[in-house]
């Protein structure tokens, strides 16, 4: 009875830890980037997109972060982060410069920090505003 | 003690002589004042008189200072250093206008006895009837020349006499022809009557001198003395500067409106005006009344009537003219995001007939429409993620999404035209890829 016992409560342990590894194989590790303006306020309107991805990922509008740990992509593969991974993303938003960063994977704690720089548009820097014509046929001297 | 050397003597006769050669050469070779007549002309006014004023300046036969403070001849027109215009510029220059009130004449004096005779002992030189018609004030048009019009000056009595019927103001201020007429007093900048050259009829004659006034007194002739004869002393006729243009009462001429509307004085009644006949005007009319409208809103800095008259003018009169459709985009780009379709629309207008610009007018409004499309859709971009983030429904996500690619699509234009032109690629490049999200969308 007690050999009995024994060999299951080993079975038991044995596939407990053979799953618990295929879990972390299937989920990857959790990125989290956080975006930023030039003050450390978070632009709730930023995007991120990996340059192989047809969709783009909203931040949290509160807090200016997205965090996951693995890509759809568009042929219907996945991109599970792995540690030692190398991964590209384009961190953009509206009325801001878009940056692209290049993210070493490690095995904990992978949050990262982008800031984005303000879009100067100088709305009528270099346009010259043109005279409006009488719209005469022919010349006043002519 | 020496005697002197007999060649002093010599010497000093030597240097004496030279003097005097010299001193009489510099007496032959000195210059006389006719010399210089080129440079002070007697009479150096366009007009012929010896002295008048241009401006501000008195033209006399002195010499006239141009902007350098250089000295010129009083008639010379343009400046020998500058080239630029002196007093004597213009060369149909009228008189200067007689400001002060006419003088009135004395009555003429009583006929003297056994005076000088009649009519008939006036000398017609000149083939003219002699009638008193000719010679009094006619303007012009009296049957001779000046010589034929002279008269004495010592028989006014006879000649005129003070008929019941002849006003004697009138009478002395246009006819009567003294040596002490203040006739010559017209022109206010009167010179020495020596020098007056009396012009038959008014002013516009040319001033061809006949003949020189002698200022004797009327009264002091002696009819024993050979008499003086004089041109035809009637009053020149003052030709007096046309006012300024008065401003146009009505609101039909609107070349005439042109110049107020470019200064912002049209004033509300002349606007009134063309506000009522721009309705049943043609459409050729409705435009150009409408742009007088315009430059004149502009012109007083009335941004909203310019607003209105823009928008309207583009709206239901004509919308062809890039210029204006460029113009009202600049002006609504001013504004925010809510102003920002009717960029699109008006800039879009204004590309459409892009080809009536050519040039470097064209390279720089192209692409400065390129960017004010691109921008609008920018701030409607921005706005609606906005909006977005703080309630995130279909709608409102599907408004991102629409104009976030109009954005994309029209940056992207506005980069390709940059590249083409040449022009600044940053600020394209830079909203391009913030549309788009990707960098290869906008590249190459």
């Amino acid at each position: 009875m007690r050999r009995w016992i024994a060999a299951i409560a080993l079975g038991v342990t044995l596939v407990g830890d053979a799953d618990a590894k295929k879990s972390k194989d299937t989920e990857g590790v959790n990125v989290k980037i956080t975006v930023l303006d030039e003050k450390q306020k978070a632009i709730p309107t930023a995007v991120i997109r990996h340059p192989d991805e047809a969709d783009r990922h909203r931040v949290n509008s509160m807090t200016g972060s997205w965090e996951d740990t693995k890509l759809y992509m568009p042929d219907g593969t996945e991109m599970i982060f792995t540690p030692g991974m190398s991964v590209r993303f384009e961190v953009s938003a509206p009325g801001y410069l878009t940056k692209i960063i290049q993210y070493d994977i490690r095995k904990r704690k992978n949050n990262v920090e982008v800031n984005l720089v303000e879009l100067e548009m100088d709305d009528e820097t270099g346009i010259e505003d043109p005279m409006i014509t009488f719209g005469r046929d022919k010349p006043r001297d002519g | 003690m020496t005697s002197p050397s007999p060649q002093v003597p010599m010497f000093k006769t030597g240097v004496v002589g030279l003097l005097g050669l010299l001193g009489l050469s510099s007496v032959a070779v000195a210059a006389s004042w006719s010399d210089f007549s080129e440079a002070f002309p007697a009479l150096p006014c366009s007009d012929g008189w010896a002295a008048c004023i241009v401006g501000d300046t008195v033209v006399s036969p002195g010499m006239v200072l141009d902007a350098g403070e250089r000295p010129h001849p009083g008639d010379m027109r343009v400046g020998f250093f500058d080239l630029d215009p002196l007093a004597g510029f213009s060369p149909f220059v009228s008189l200067s206008p007689y400001s002060e009130e006419a003088v009135a004449a004395a009555p003429p004096p009583k006929p003297r006895t056994g005076g000088g005779g009649g009519s008939s002992s006036r000398p017609d030189r000149g083939g003219g009837t002699g009638s008193a018609s000719d010679d009094g004030g006619s303007t012009g048009v009296g049957s001779g020349d000046a010589v034929a019009d002279a008269g004495t000056v010592d028989q006014p009595a006879e000649e005129f006499p003070n008929t019941a019927g002849i006003d004697p103001i009138e009478e002395g201020a246009g006819v009567e022809p003294s040596a002490t007429d203040d006739s010559t007093s017209l022109n206010p900048n009167r010179v020495d009557p020596a020098n007056i050259v009396l012009a038959e009829g008014g002013g516009t004659a040319q001033p061809e001198p006949t003949e020189e006034v002698t200022p004797a007194p009327a009264t002091a002739t002696d009819p024993g003395e050979p008499e003086v004869v004089v041109a035809d002393a009637s009053v020149p006729e003052v030709e007096v500067a046309p006012p300024p243009p008065a401003a146009p009462k009505g609101c039909d001429d609107l070349v005439a409106l042109e110049a107020p509307a470019m200064m912002g004085q049209l004033g509300p009644d002349r606007r009134k005006c063309l506000e009522s006949a721009i309705g049943p005007s043609s459409q050729t009319t409705k435009n150009k009344i409408s742009r007088v409208l315009i430059v004149n809103a502009e012109a007083s800095g009335d941004r909203k009537e310019w607003e209105r008259l823009m928008k309207r003018h583009l709206e239901k009169i004509d919308r062809s003219d890039p210029d204006l459709c460029f113009k009202y985009a600049i002006h609504l780009s001013r504004g925010g995001a809510g102003r920002a379709s009717g960029v699109i629309r008006w800039a879009d207008y204004a590309l459409e007939n892009k080809q009536q610009w050519s040039g470097n007018t064209y390279k720089k409004r192209v692409y400065a429409l390129y960017k004010l499309r691109a921008q609008a859709s920018n701030k409607l971009w921005q706005a609606a993620e906005k909006k977005y983030v703080e309630d995130r429904n279909d709608e409102n996500e599907a408004k991102v999404g629409r104009y976030r690619g109009t954005t994309k699509d029209y940056s992207r234009e506005w980069l390709d035209y940059a590249r083409a032109s040449g022009q600044d690629q940053k600020s394209p490049l830079a909203l391009c890829v913030s549309a788009s999200g990707s960098t290869e969308f906008c590249s190459g």
